[in-house]
């Protein structure tokens, strides 16, 4: 029986993917402490010491006992990649129906809505990375956009995403930056605007956003979703209208970047190709 | 890396007042007949103790923080040294320019200016080149004969590029600062030849680096030089600096100096350097191109026809100010590195 870990570092959650004979078997999520180091470490205690660890996200070189690194963009292709060719089991492995029910034909274009970026990455017909695009430095577009701004209608993003999806039409939200927004979303409540309308804003922000980053990388169809916020119905809503196709997305979509970093770590060969020629600085 | 050999970026005992700045590259030998000493500012900000202070002294003298950080650098770098003539190239570099020229002659800073001519054409270049040696009192033909005297660094510069990519002997970061030194030739041109012959020496002596990636990087000098050595150490060798190359002229065919600097497709827009990127990318067998664009810089709307205009997979990434690597940028690199391999391996990822 061999095992092998991944774990996901992103700047909101700490994500770990256990796997056993390649199969995953076990997941946690946790917010990242600011010693991200050592929660690693407390988490890997679980998984037992002779496991192989491949990290990823932006602490992957936190984690002392890692065996490999790999970037995000590489891990979220690879994960992908297994939820894919599991479709049809992904409710008995992560406990919710994937939308669609079946594939269409194999993802084109990821887009994972993380924490602190967003990246956008489009496939060849035959699987291999053509390219990716990343969000700039600020948080427009990101996950930690919708948190501040759940925060100012005062909710969770849960409830940020039940109010948006109640709302008939969205609310103009004219600043991208975080910090003018939240100020922008307070000024709208002030004059009455119904909290909604302002959460379907909010959606539709983070919807153009990432939407801008896929035209700069001539993105195609099928469009898979992944990352924290995939589970939110009003962000596939708004995402659906940009596209022009809703996207499809797989239970578990937070875990993907995880599960992709575990699938390297198990793959001895994979990962001694990815990084034949690297050198410690 | 052995050691670099490159002169300091200003000789030792130079004559303050034969002193000309120098904003960007230009014809570089006309300056030289008129007896003045070519001192590119952009290299004495960025080679500074602290080139980020110097950058701040020109937000805290009015500059805006949303104004490209070379621009503020080369305004923090005529104070602190105390640069007492400066020439601006006000057409074919850099849209900040003229501002940047007004707000020195507003404090007293001499200042006379130097504009490429609107279309890569020998005629109006001649034409450029003789209003330029006019103001400066010297002649075109005096200038010539520099040519001459330039052409074994300007060679040596060459050779340092060819040893980069055709022999794999020298390091990116190398590469970059013997290059983009040729602006000013360390205002040394003799004892820049002299280092550089050494340097060519040394380098051909060494084994070739190990990589696995063969790189570009296009676009202005990049204001952060670590991303070289991060690269390398992800095993992917820059074998190619674009403005550097250009900055160094290896237009040995061309008959003039007014033919040299129409070769020369820095100043002319962006296709003709679409044209010569898609060359060396051929020549050099690159695997992939980073596009280096400067936070706020014109240039960074070209971004989007750079990365068309290219066959080879395209990286593109920003930086503001002088300093480490970030996290997002060594993120963008690594995974631009790892895809790229992947591609070369043939590995399906889905």
């Amino acid at each position: 029986m061999s095992t092998a870990v991944g774990v996901d570092i992103g700047s909101v959650a700490v994500k770990m993917v256990t796997l056993t004979d390649g199969w995953p078997v076990r997941r946690c999520v946790e917010p990242t402490s600011p010693d991200a180091g050592a929660q690693c470490a407390r988490l890997l205690q679980e998984a037992g010491p002779s496991v192989r660890v491949c990290t990823t996200g932006y602490g992957r070189n936190l984690v002392e006992r890692a065996d490999l690194s790999i970037s995000e963009i590489m891990a979220n292709s690879v994960g992908v990649g297994w939820l894919q060719r599991h479709w049809g089991e992904l409710e008995r492995v992560f406990g919710g129906r994937p939308e669609p029910g079946k594939l269409q034909g194999a993802v084109r274009t990821i887009v994972d809505v993380g924490g602190q970026d967003s990246k956008i990455i489009t496939f060849d017909a035959d699987g291999m990375v053509r390219d990716f695009a990343m969000n700039d430095r600020c948080a427009a577009g990101t996950g930690r956009f919708l948190e501040v701004m759940a925060r100012a209608l005062e909710t969770d993003l849960a409830g940020l995403d039940r109010l948006a999806l109640d709302a008939p039409e969205a609310a103009s939200l004219s600043s991208t930056c975080t910090v003018f927004a939240e100020s922008e979303v307070v000024s709208l409540l002030a004059e009455g605007v119904p909290a909604p309308r302002v959460a379907a804003g909010v959606f539709r922000s983070v919807a153009t956003q990432v939407f801008a980053l896929a035209e700069r990388i001539a993105w195609r169809e099928p469009v898979l979703l992944d990352g924290g916020p995939s589970a939110s119905q009003a962000l596939r809503r708004q995402l659906g209208r940009l596209f022009g196709v809703r996207p499809v997305v797989p239970p578990g979509g937070q875990f993907a970047t995880a599960l992709g970093a575990a699938l390297v770590a198990a793959d001895r060969q994979f990962s001694d190709r990815l990084t034949a020629h690297r050198q410690e600085l | 890396m052995s050691e670099l050999l490159l002169p300091p970026p200003v000789a030792e005992g130079l004559p303050r007042e034969r002193l000309l700045g120098l904003t960007t590259t230009v014809p570089v030998e006309v300056i030289l007949a008129a007896g003045l000493v070519p001192v590119d500012l952009n290299n004495l900000f960025i080679t500074a103790e602290e080139p980020a202070a110097l950058a701040e002294a020109a937000e805290h003298a009015g500059f805006p923080r949303t104004c490209c950080c070379w621009t503020r650098g080369i305004y923090g770098a005529v104070k602190a040294f105390d640069v007492p003539r400066l020439l601006i190239a006000t057409r074919g570099d850099c849209s900040n320019a003229e501002a940047l020229m007004e707000v020195l002659v507003h404090e007293g800073v001499r200042c006379e200016t130097f504009d490429y001519p609107a279309r890569a054409e020998a005629d109006a270049m001649r034409q450029c080149l003789a209003t330029m040696a006019e103001a400066l009192g010297t002649t075109v033909r005096e200038a010539q004969e520099w040519r001459e005297r330039l052409a074994p660094a300007r060679r040596a510069a060459a050779e340092i590029d060819r040893l980069s990519h055709e022999e794999d002997r020298v390091h990116g970061l190398e590469n970059h600062l013997w290059l983009v030194s040729t602006s000013d030739f360390c205002t040394d041109p003799a004892g820049y030849g002299r280092a550089a012959e050494r340097f060519c020496e040394e380098a051909a002596a060494r084994e070739p680096i190990p990589h696995g990636l063969r790189l570009g990087v296009c676009g202005i000098p990049p204001i952060i030089p670590g991303i070289f050595g991060f690269l390398e150490s992800l095993g992917a060798l820059v074998v190619f600096n674009e403005t550097p190359r250009q900055f160094a002229m290896p237009f040995f065919d061309a008959a003039s100096l007014a033919e040299q600097y129409t070769c020369y497709t820095y100043p002319y827009g962006v296709f003709a350097r679409l044209e010569d990127l898609r060359a060396e990318c051929e020549r050099r067998r690159l695997d992939g191109m980073v596009h280096y664009v400067q936070s706020f810089c014109h240039r960074r709307i070209h971004d989007r026809i750079v990365r068309d205009g290219l066959e080879v997979p395209v990286l593109s990434i920003e930086a503001d100010r002088p300093g480490p690597l970030s996290g997002q940028l060594k993120t963008r690199l690594e995974a631009f590195v790892q895809m790229l391999t992947a591609r070369k391996a043939g590995m399906n990822l889905l």
